[in-house]
């Protein structure tokens, strides 16, 4: 299962909220332990620390729920991989996968590079990354095409 | 001052008694609440998938089944469909009798996607069925998580409730994955499952210039077979007919082609997907022995008996190893990187293994959504 992502603004939340919870459970005891062993330093009204820390307690509760709503959840694109159907030439470009679309699907689509036709070689999920979405995009899709030039099985021997 | 704070003192010590007593007699009770809450979490999440997967269906089957009535009491029909296990107390032929049953499901459900969507050509028909039978899966799952809960309330039982509770991670793991599925049937993505056929259909397309194969379409019920030269040895390539969500029964097109041969088969190299164990990296690609085939044990046991017992053909396994996850769910993108692996490991193994104008059988088994011929 994916592990819950949080935006960074969410992490800060939750790291604040912790801290404060933290802090006002050891001012509760310090209240508490005060009504039962006498007040640790005499400027230090037990009552005080006890309610200070009840209102921090209730401070963090909001931020930790507001922390929740900052989880990212993953996104997806689908990815049709297009090779040139012409061997020699092995172009691949990625794009969005389009309705209808199945792998090795003749496309009617010409390769930039030597005019054949291209068809569908993979098609296959890619998470979104959340920010600069334009740019990642492109990216993700330069990506695709390098691994897939990178990973080419090489190809098989024609007979003369 | 000390007098004010022994007054406060006796205050907090009732409290903590009663904190005490509560804890003490009513632990057990606050687990199960506690418990109770996180299934009924759970429950309502998938509650909610049941609800879109069905939402996805009825779409699916107005927009390229156009029904001529509505589709919805057939589909909730189907969605509660069981089917009996043949008797096990006499297991002698029990994989025959299975199989019959299961032929028996799978043409009652096809007369049910025909029924509720005539004009739905034959892949765009066998995504309908992958799409009920996933939503069917979500259905249930949703259903066995109410029933353990509500019966746990009701008898008040730990026991019942922390079992569920328990699993919950890896049960909803599944649902989530069932989920990803059913939408991926929905649209004719290929899924994690389908990387057997890609691996061989690629296999087809490198060397299809220099050897154009003969295909025989429905060689055996939903099976494609593929005749063609590979480093000259005979080949002949099965898989499921695509580009539908079918799997076919690839047990019985192997058994077929060994038969048709007279067992004269130098090497049966079978290639699915396997599910990884945690750590292992998605998209490894790992060899062994073996009829590597998953689902009920009939098409396992027919290559088992006829490739190998009856002929001893030797069986070469390469498997795809991925999570649950991505076995359902759309393929990823280190799944596809696998492919050139696999086949690389193909090759070696006609190479290694096998001599010139020996005949050669690579089944890729597995769900053929979105890979076509």
């Amino acid at each position: 299962m994916s592990e819950v992502k949080y935006t960074t603004a969410a992490k800060i939340l939750k790291v604040l909220g912790y801290i404060l919870m933290m802090a006002s459970v050891f001012l509760i005891m310090i209240g508490i332990s005060g009504f039962f062993m006498g007040p640790i330093h005499p400027a230090i009204d037990p009552l005080y620390m006890l309610f200070s820390g009840l209102l921090l307690f209730m401070a963090s509760l909001p931020i930790l729920m507001m922390s929740q709503t900052g989880i990212v959840k993953p996104e997806f694109d689908v990815i049709s991989l297009l090779r040139c159907s012409n061997a020699d030439c092995k172009f691949t470009k990625g794009r969005k996968f389009e309705k209808d679309e199945y792998v090795f699907k003749e496309l009617d689509e010409k390769c930039e590079k030597c005019n054949s036709n291209f068809y569908i070689a993979a098609i296959f999920e890619v998470e979104r990354k959340p920010s600069k979405k334009k740019e990642e995009k492109t990216m993700n899709m330069k990506e695709v095409e390098k691994d897939s030039k990178q990973e080419e099985s090489p190809a098989p021997k024609t007979p003369s | 001052m000390m007098q004010y704070y022994n007054e406060w003192s006796w205050i907090f010590q009732i409290i903590f008694l009663v904190l005490f007593i509560v804890i003490f007699f009513y632990n057990q009770r606050i687990q199960l609440w506690m418990m109770q809450k996180q299934i009924e979490v759970a429950v309502r999440e998938l509650e909610q998938m049941t609800k879109e997967g069905k939402d996805v269906l009825v779409k699916l089957i107005n927009e390229r089944g156009k029904p001529k009535e509505d589709p919805r009491p057939i589909l909730n029909s189907l969605l509660d469909f069981f089917t009996v296990q043949p008797v096990d107390l006499d297991p002698a032929g029990i994989i025959y009798r299975l199989e019959h049953i299961l032929d028996v499901r799978k043409s009652r459900w096809e007369q049910h996607v025909k029924q509720i969507a005539p004009a739905a050509s034959r892949d765009v028909a066998a995504n309908i069925e992958g799409t009920i039978e996933a939503t069917s899966a979500v259905n249930m799952i949703f259903k066995i998580v109410r029933h353990y809960l509500l019966l746990g309330k009701k008898t008040k039982s730990l026991i019942l409730i922390m079992q569920i509770q328990m699993q919950l991670p890896l049960i909803m793991q599944i649902a989530k994955a069932i989920f990803k599925a059913l939408k991926s049937f929905s649209q004719g993505i290929p899924i994690g499952d389908s990387i057997g056929p890609l691996v061989v259909t690629t296999l087809v397309h490198d060397y299809k210039k220099q050897s154009p194969p003969k295909i025989t379409r429905d060689y055996t019920k939903d099976i494609t077979l593929y005749e063609m030269e590979i480093e000259g040895r005979n080949v002949f390539i099965i898989r499921a007919t695509g580009p539908g969500a079918t799997v076919g029964k690839p047990g019985e097109a192997i058994k077929k082609l060994v038969e048709e041969k007279e067992g004269k088969i130098a090497r049966l190299i079978m290639v699915d997907a396997g599910l990884k164990l945690e750590g292992e990296k998605t998209g490894t690609v790992i060899e062994g022995v073996g009829a590597v085939i998953g689902g009920p044990g009939v098409e396992k046991y027919k290559i088992e008996e006829s490739a190998g017992v009856k002929y001893s053909v030797p069986m070469d396994g390469i498997v795809i190893e991925e999570g649950q996850e991505d076995a359902y769910g759309t393929m990823v993108k280190d799944l596809v990187k696998s492919v050139p692996k696999a086949i690389e490991k193909i090759k070696n193994a006609i190479l290694t293994r096998t001599v010139e104008g020996d005949n050669v059988i690579i089944a890729g088994i597995g769900n053929c959504c979105g890979i076509g011929d």
